[in-house]
């Protein structure tokens, strides 16, 4: 056992951090871990199947008898993985650990602590008295743990085997003609497969995080027991101190220095061996009555999963610090105040600001819709593609319409009179136009304005222009001069 | 407008009185009814049942002087009860063709989305190429012909929803709701003393359809109206509101049913408002909610409105 190449970060975790480090371990070797446990479990698996072949529950009953055996093969592999050892799965398999199967088949079969005596077992290989006193001392504590890893294991294995079993009824098309149960109700042989299987395929799901977990809880209380985090550290420090020496030196003054420390050391052991035992004992018992021992103290605080430490130094900010120095150099403390109050009135100014500015941003819907209701809203100056500013008619529109119709613009003409209308209609009954709008909704608009002689105008106006713009009809020069005249007497100047 | 047309175009008004006369209190369901049998199209109608949806498509088929027929879907239908089949017989001694109801001039297809996919793929042919293929032989139908579809929009457990590609074969779709109380009052104090099958009035064909719909065809189509058409359906896509926008088949729908519309209206050529009338009726089958409209609860024909809102209007 190499302390040096272990694989996990040997630091004292509580017995349910240890449950996590375990399903890390088996999430990183999964694929192996998952071979394994099936490796282990298919020849006796098969085996037992083909016998019980028209009621494989049996079968399942009977593998899952053996469990503590599958277990055993993960635990091996994983074991090795831990010190970064090579080992592949079938040379783990020919030394497939069946030490003390017989006790875990028949009286230990239903511990609810197996996964964490499991290693006692098959790595430590102690049985009897031995396995006795290393369990005793093992379940100082985190048996509760140990009893929780098996019980959630459990639970979950029952999930994913009825998730399995449901996934596959449900999505077993009813083409196939499967039959999961019969008439009465009762399982089908092929519903006892299809559990069976569901079941076997659960337990070689579940089975590395189970075994892990127990391990991991195992490793834990060992490196509490030994203190293997200290001993890791003292062989970094030694290797770090080895690395500076060879480093300094050449391979000479290596072998000089060597020598001289040798010969030192051979000193200091001399000297070590002028005191005797009892001596010894009585400085160690001087040493230990000192004030820093025999104190326990036990300091509990919640903090924040990879908080930096750092952080929580208390540093006053570097611009205060300014700011107050600037102060006293600029205005001062003086003894009647008038600094001071200079100094509030300047920060009360400043968080004033700061809450009008708050309120304004945090009210900025309401207050621009506020700001839009009480605005009046500009008239469109072009709508439709046409310009509708009354500065773009002409003096007379009229007349402007008739000296077109009569050089025969017809298309100009009508436009022209079009155009008029809705710039006057914009311009003098402020009617809110949209460029979505079609003829006949301007129209109704303009019946919505409730003056009928106007409306009426207007719709008439709006069937010429529909038929000479849209069927291309050219209407008699009466009717245009009609629309003329009513334009006169509906929008004209003349009709204010 | 010439001398034919206005007369077709009293004749429609004639029609669509007669309907009125019978279904009482939907005029509007009965205008679009028109305006796709005049555009050539077919109908989807959505409502819940009993508002007259039968008695409109009898009260068609008499006065077109057609045929009516009708087919209740159910999930057990099969696409050769729709078009029919080619079966032994023993007294004769070979096989003779058996027409499907999908042989006539008005085919009332109720709760269409009651049937599974294949059997509503049997329809596709017919409302698309106006024949059947029977035993690999092509067979026209009756002309005029034109499927009125039903669903009900409340009762969706066991439907089959109807796919894009047979949608988009519907020219319009018409959302028909329950009458006004005074025309309710009408209608059960009307039927309370006869059968919806014993009609008022007379049964004379009030119009040639076939001449009808060429008169349709005929009805001139400015560019910038074309334009606007076009500009209309295009802006179903890309929205961020929907889902799926209109195809060009939808432009093309949009501008047969505004001719429609205009003939009726007796006028020879459409307008912009005739375009903007019939949109909700062409798109709203044409277009998918996206799922954050629908969990807003926004419906169809409101989302088509804000987007019309944004498409500018011609004056050409």
């Amino acid at each position: 056992m190499n302390l040096d190449k272990l694989q996990v970060d040997a630091c004292i975790r509580s017995g349910w951090q240890a449950l996590d480090l375990g399903f890390l371990m088996a999430r990183a070797w999964f694929r192996s871990l998952y071979f394994a446990g099936l490796l282990a479990m298919t020849p006796l698996s098969a085996v037992l199947l083909l016998v019980f072949w028209e009621s494989p529950f049996w079968a399942l009953a009977i593998i899952w008898w053996l469990k503590p055996m599958w277990e055993r093969l993960p635990l091996f592999i994983a074991s090795r993985k831990l010190f970064d050892e090579k080992s592949d799965l079938w040379s783990s398999f020919k030394a497939f650990p069946l030490k003390d199967v017989l006790p875990w088949l028949l009286w230990r079969r239903f511990s609810m602590q197996r996964a964490f005596d499991n290693p006692v077992t098959v790595l430590e290989e102690l049985k009897g008295v031995q396995r006795r006193q290393r369990l005793r001392v093992l379940h100082g504590k985190y048996s509760d743990v140990a009893l929780g890893n098996q019980f959630v294991c459990f639970c979950f294995e029952l999930l994913v085997w009825f998730g399995i079993s449901l996934a596959i009824s449900f999505f077993t098309p009813d083409a196939l003609g499967i039959k999961v149960n019969d008439s009465h109700g009762d399982l089908t042989v092929l519903g006892e497969w299809m559990f069976s299987l569901s079941a076997l395929a659960a337990m070689t799901l579940v089975l590395p995080f189970h075994s892990m977990a127990g391990f991991a809880l195992y490793l834990n209380r060992r490196i509490e027991l030994e203190a293997w985090d200290i001993e890791i550290s003292f062989h970094n420090l030694a290797n770090r101190k080895r690395a500076a020496a060879a480093r300094s030196v050449g391979l000479l003054a290596s072998s000089v220095f060597a020598v001289i420390v040798c010969l030192t050391a051979s000193d200091g052991v001399d000297a070590a061996t002028d005191h005797s035992r009892e001596s010894a004992s009585e400085m160690i018992e001087d040493v230990l009555q000192g004030e820093d021992f025999g104190q326990e103290k036990t300091l509990r605080k919640w903090r924040f999963r990879d908080w930096n430490e750092a952080v929580e130094e208390d540093t006053f900010p570097e611009w205060i610090i300014e700011f107050i120095e600037w102060w006293e150099t600029n205005i001062g403390w003086s003894t009647d105040f008038s600094g001071t109050a200079a100094l509030l009135k300047v920060i009360l100014v400043l968080a004033f600001a700061g809450l009008l500015i708050y309120l304004l941003y945090r009210y900025r819907g309401p207050l621009s819709r506020l700001g839009r209701a009480g605005s009046t809203e500009q008239p469109p100056e072009v709508l439709f593609g046409l310009d509708v500013t009354p500065q773009s008619l002409p003096p007379d529109v009229p007349a402007q319409v008739m000296r077109l119709w009569g050089e025969g613009a017809y298309r100009e003409a009508l436009s022209l009179l079009y155009r008029a209308s809705l710039s006057r209609l914009i311009d003098r009954h402020e009617l809110a136009f949209r460029a979505s709008h079609t003829e006949a909704e301007c129209a109704a608009l303009v019946k919505a304005r409730g003056i009928e002689s106007l409306s009426d105008y207007f719709w008439q106006l709006t069937v010429v222009w529909r038929q000479l713009a849209y069927g291309h009809q050219v209407p008699a020069g009466e009717i245009v001069q009609d629309l003329c005249r009513g334009w006169t007497t509906e929008l004209s100047d003349v009709a204010e | 407008m010439n001398e034919s047309s206005s007369t077709t175009s009293a004749a429609l008004n004639a029609l669509r009185d007669h309907i009125n006369s019978r279904l009482i209190g939907q005029p509007q369901v009965v205008d679009q009814v028109l305006i796709a049998m005049l555009a050539g199209g077919h109908v989807l109608i959505e409502g819940v049942p009993g508002l007259g949806k039968t008695l409109l498509v009898q009260a068609m088929a008499a006065g077109i002087g057609g045929k009516f027929k009708r087919i209740q879907f159910t999930p057990d239908l099969m696409p050769g009860d729709v078009t029919g089949h080619v079966m032994f017989d023993m007294s004769q001694g070979k096989f003779v063709l058996k027409q499907g109801p999908v042989f006539t001039n008005l085919l009332l297809a109720d709760e269409i989305n009651r049937a599974p996919a294949k059997t509503q793929a049997a329809l596709l042919e017919v409302m698309q190429e106006h024949q059947v293929t029977l035993d690999g032989k092509s067979m026209e139908v009756g002309e005029p012909f034109m499927v009125l579809a039903t669903q009900n929009p409340i009762e969706q457990e066991g439907t089959y929803a109807l796919p894009e590609a047979e949608l988009d074969r519907f020219i319009v779709k018409i959302n028909i709701d329950y009458p006004q109380a005074e025309d309710e009052v009408l209608i059960a104090t009307r039927y309370a003393l006869q059968s919806f099958n014993e009609e008022p009035g007379d049964n004379r064909q009030l119009i040639d359809v076939t001449v009808a719909q060429q008169q349709c065809a005929a009805v001139e189509v400015d560019d910038k109206v074309a334009e606007y058409a076009v500009k209309l359906v295009r802006a179903t896509r890309g929205s961020t509101l929907l889902r799926h926008g209109a195809g060009p088949r939808a432009s093309i729908a949009l501008l047969r049913c505004a001719k429609a519309l205009a003939l009726i209206n007796g006028v020879g050529f459409i307008t912009p408002d005739d375009v903007k009338t019939m949109v909700l009726p062409v798109l709203r089958h044409r277009v998918i909610l996206s799922p954050e409209v629908e969990i807003d609860g926004l419906g169809v024909d409101q989302v088509l409105g804000n987007l019309l809102e944004k498409v500018d209007a011609p004056r050409s």
